[in-house]
């Protein structure tokens, strides 16, 4: 009598299936879990490693990374220990710049984090330094949209609003001396403009004028409607795709692109009675900053189309400047790990730099308490 | 009086159905009752005629029928393998920076519907460090970490038949009720769009086909002693619901303000059905069943405090069913005494081809060598009675209609070969009633499917680049065929349908 139950048991057994994945055929490269796998250079915790890149400056063998000495760069042992500027206070050499920016958007409420990356090159004489040269890398914003130069964007906008003295606004200036708890630092006050002409700039950035007594951008009544850079006079067409402004892409909430006049500041200063760590290869110290921006066009709007009209947010709070020390030395190990060939050569070359800066000085979308505070009744 | 700057987004969401249910579940439960077995088309009238064939209520009995059902969808997906290089990297998360060839030439955002495959198999923890997401971050969605295989449903199955006119006009009622999963309906994607979902491949044919709710009411009449006719339709419910959403916090989705309202109606589809009696020992039976599906029709409204306004309706069909037509005959070949034996035969054609999935799209969609087939099947079987009992033994081969899934599809289905036996018996207590018992198992027949790579969609194309920074950097990991959909490279099914019911009828 038992087997008919067996039977039937073994038969219900069988009858009853699961599913199952197979193993992969060779296991992907998992960036976070400590191991170099394939694709990775790096996959540790320390700040020489992200994304699983080395990051430039530093190197990482054996999935151990320390950074480059030499070059302007001092440390102990060959992992180059306690690394630092072999002068306390001299700003001297090539250095990646990653502006931070806050503002609180008009309509959501919501703080808009704006990084924006350049290369300087600068020599310091006394307490005080002067831009030689430079690059503007672009910027990307977070928050409740995600903003981005168009690629023909980026490329224009990198040569735009020199600093290295190549305009008659001459080189940015800067300070920086020791004082007793280290050194204090200043980046003078300069203005960009973007999508229009140089017109829209202050005959003299050192009167610091506010933006809004500054003669008004451009502006047009309908920015759906097909305008060309001659319908709008003042405008230009860095990007090249024939509409008035440069093109900035949106994504998140309001996507799209639109194509804007730009116009702004920034200024940068460590406070009174506050100092930066003399030496070290990364500081930063607080700013401020202004934006106009008109919007000119809109064009391949996908949601939130109304809202790509809208213009520039509509309160700032107080950013910061962070300097991160490359090297003296055009062709040194250092700088030749960020630089890729002599600034504004190639604008590939430069792109590229421009890669470097941002793996070095990545977007931190974190806002400080309080920047964009809600308003009560 | 400081400005309060609450985002007001006003989201009204409006959804309505139309609707003719089908009945998947009736034809997989096979008729409950009698010695039916699996070709009611001609065999064993019955409560269940009311469906598979109604003119064969004519030849039924007053009764009134109650029986539980089981059936178990056993069908096992089982996924090869991913290759090395076809993950979409980690690099793509960094939303908004990479461009990549477009169909038209030029550079073009990646679409917002790529996502690294390692956020699917491990997420993406909240945070703004490298590597991290926005909170509260990016839930893991593994490799067929949803799927719904593996189900055992039980149901209530009730008929009744009476005849209004003797020998000349009967009515039926027939009908199964899930007794849990009550009218479930879950829709997803066929392709790479369901990694953003479950990431999970689900028996197309099956699942939530297996609750749907059918009723069924008909009639036979006789037209000559020979010949009768007769029709039913399928009575069903059909869901519209409405929902008016107030959303006061885009980033904070607790502060929803929501207004839902659900409306169900009744919808029909028929079905007719002849019977013919050529001689005294031969019966052939013929039915046409309508196509019949559950159309959800969902309209979004979305209006932004700005004035602008944007919306959409998309449309969902479930528990589609085909035009099919059945034919089947039964013969007499022993009468001795209380004792009879008779051989039966049966096939059906069903219109598979004009197939629509769970979000209205046909197959033919992803080529023409992908569009489903129309089927036939066929099954064999004895009837025997002796003296008040009667029992059933028949075997059924059903094909699938779903070809060798090598694309960007992956429509999960076997082709069906099953054995159903079963029998009924009458007790003559105070009153006569006639338990019964039916059991059927069908063996999905294992199948493999091996995806063509020049078929599947290469999420991140080759020559990707970062759109921002090292503008001209290509994007690493982007060189081949990169894709995360859950069939890629290839699965295999197959398993068991079985399952059974306890009937008991009594005699009106």
């Amino acid at each position: 009598m038992r087997r008919p139950a067996l039977v039937i048991a073994l038969t219900l057994g069988t009858a009853c299936a699961s599913d199952a994945v197979l193993p992969d055929q060779q296991a992907t490269a998992t960036c976070g879990n400590r191991i170099v796998e394939p694709g990775e250079a790096c996959d540790n915790a320390s700040p020489g490693c992200a994304q699983c890149l080395v990051v430039p400056t530093w190197t990482c063998p054996g999935n151990v990374c320390s950074p480059i000495c030499g070059d302007g760069v001092v440390g102990s042992g060959s992992s180059c220990q306690g690394a630092r500027r072999d002068s306390d206070c001299d700003m001297t050499g090539y250095w990646a710049v990653r502006e931070t920016n806050y503002a609180c958007d008009a309509l959501f409420h919501n703080t808009q984090t704006t990084s924006q990356w350049y290369l300087f090159q600068i020599v310091q004489s006394g307490a005080g330094f002067e831009i030689v040269a430079d690059i503007d890398c672009g910027a990307h914003v977070t928050g409740s949209a995600t903003v981005d130069y168009t690629l023909p964007s980026l490329r224009g906008a990198m040569y735009l609003n020199p600093m290295d003295g190549s305009t008659p606004h001459g080189r940015r200036h800067g300070t920086s001396s020791a004082t007793a708890g280290g050194c204090a630092a200043s980046l003078d006050r300069w203005y960009l403009v973007e999508g229009v002409t140089t017109d829209y700039l202050p005959a003299d950035f050192s009167a610091k004028p506010s933006l809004d007594s500054l003669r008004p951008l451009p502006s047009v009544k309908d920015p759906t409607a097909p305008l060309t850079v001659s319908d709008v006079p003042g405008a230009t067409d860095p990007d090249g795709d024939g509409f008035p402004g440069i093109a900035i892409r949106l994504a998140g909430i309001v996507s799209g692109v639109r194509d804007a006049a730009q116009r702004d500041w920034k200024e940068f200063a460590t406070t009174p009675g506050s100092s930066i760590e003399a030496a070290a290869l990364t500081f930063h110290f607080p700013g401020s900053f202004d934006l106009q921006e008109n919007v000119l066009h809109v064009s391949e709007c996908g949601t939130g189309c109304g809202l790509l009209t809208t213009g520039a947010p509509a309160s700032m709070a107080p950013g910061r400047v962070t300097f991160s020390f490359v090297g003296k030395t055009l062709g040194s190990a250092r700088v030749a790990s960020v630089v890729a060939a002599t600034p504004r050569k190639s604008a590939d070359s430069d792109l590229a730099t421009c890669a470097n800066l941002r793996l070095m000085l990545p977007h931190d979308p974190a806002a400080p308490p309080g920047a964009c505070p809600m308003a009560g009744p | 009086m400081k400005r309060r700057s609450i985002l007001l987004l006003c989201l009204a969401v409006a959804a309505s159905a139309t609707t003719a249910h089908a009945s998947p579940l009736i034809e997989a439960a096979g008729p409950v009752g009698g010695n039916a077995g699996a070709q009611g088309v001609v065999s064993g009238p019955g409560a269940a005629s009311t469906y598979f064939n109604p003119a064969l209520l004519i030849d039924a009995g007053d009764e009134l029928l109650l029986g539980f059902v089981l059936i178990s969808e056993q069908m096992g997906i089982t996924f090869d393998g991913r290759p090395a290089g076809s993950d979409v990297p980690l690099a793509v998360g960094n939303r908004g920076s990479i461009l990549a060839p477009g169909q038209g030439g030029g550079l073009q955002p990646l679409p917002n519907s790529v996502v690294p495959t390692q956020w699917l198999s491990q997420g993406c923890p909240a945070g703004t460090q490298a590597g991290q997401c926005p909170a509260p971050g990016f839930t893991a969605r593994p490799r067929q970490g949803q799927g719904t295989s593996g189900k055992t449903r039980s149901y209530l199955a009730l008929g009744l038949v009476k005849s209004l006119i003797k020998d000349r006009f009967t009515l039926g009622l027939y009908g199964i009720l899930p007794l849990s999963s009550f009218t479930t309906a879950q829709a997803f994607f066929p392709d790479e769009r369901e990694a953003l979902f479950s990431n999970s491949l689900h028996p197309e044919l099956y699942g939530d086909r297996l609750t749907a709710v059918s009723v069924v009411a008909g009639a036979a009449f006789k037209l000559l002693p020979e010949l009768s006719i007769g029709a039913s339709v399928s009575l069903s419910l059909a869901n519209a619901a409405a929902s008016q959403d107030y959303v006061q916090d885009a980033t904070n989705y607790n502060t929803l303000l929501m207004n839902t309202s659900v409306t169900t109606t009744v919808n029909v589809a028929p079905t007719a059905g002849v019977r013919w009696l050529p001689t005294s020992w031969l019966r052939i039976g013929g039915v046409l069943h309508s196509p019949e599906s559950f159309t959800v029709n969902t309209t979004i409204d979305a209006s932004l405090p700005t004035g602008t306004e944007s919306g959409t309706t998309q449309s969902n069909v479930f528990d589609w069913m085909p035009w099919s037509v059945g034919v089947g005959a039964e013969a007499e070949i022993l009468a001795r005494g209380s004792t009879r034996m008779s051989v039966v035969a049966s096939m059906g054609y069903a219109f598979w081809s004009g197939y629509l999935d769970r979000h209205g799209d046909s197959p033919g969609m992803y080529g023409s060598q992908f569009a489903w087939h129309d089927t036939a099947s066929g099954a064999a079987g004895i009837r025997n009675v002796f003296g008040d009992a009667r029992t059933f033994l028949d075997m059924r081969y059903i094909p699938s209609p779903v070809p060798e899934q090598t694309g960007r599809s992956n429509y999960v289905d076997n082709d069906r070969f099953g054995l159903s036996l079963g029998g009924d018996v009458a007790l003559h207590l105070p009153t006569v009633i006639r338990p019964g018992i039916q059991l059927f198992a069908d063996r999905f027949i294992p199948r493999h499917n091996t995806k063509d790579p020049s078929q599947i969609v290469d999420e991140l194309p080759d020559g990707a680049v970062f759109s921002s920074g090292a503008t001209l950097s290509p994007v690493p990991g982007a060189h081949g065929l990169q894709t995360n959909n859950p069939g890629w490279p290839g699965y295999s099914s197959g398993g068991w349908l079985w399952g059974g019911s306890i009937t008991i009828s009594v005699p009106l």
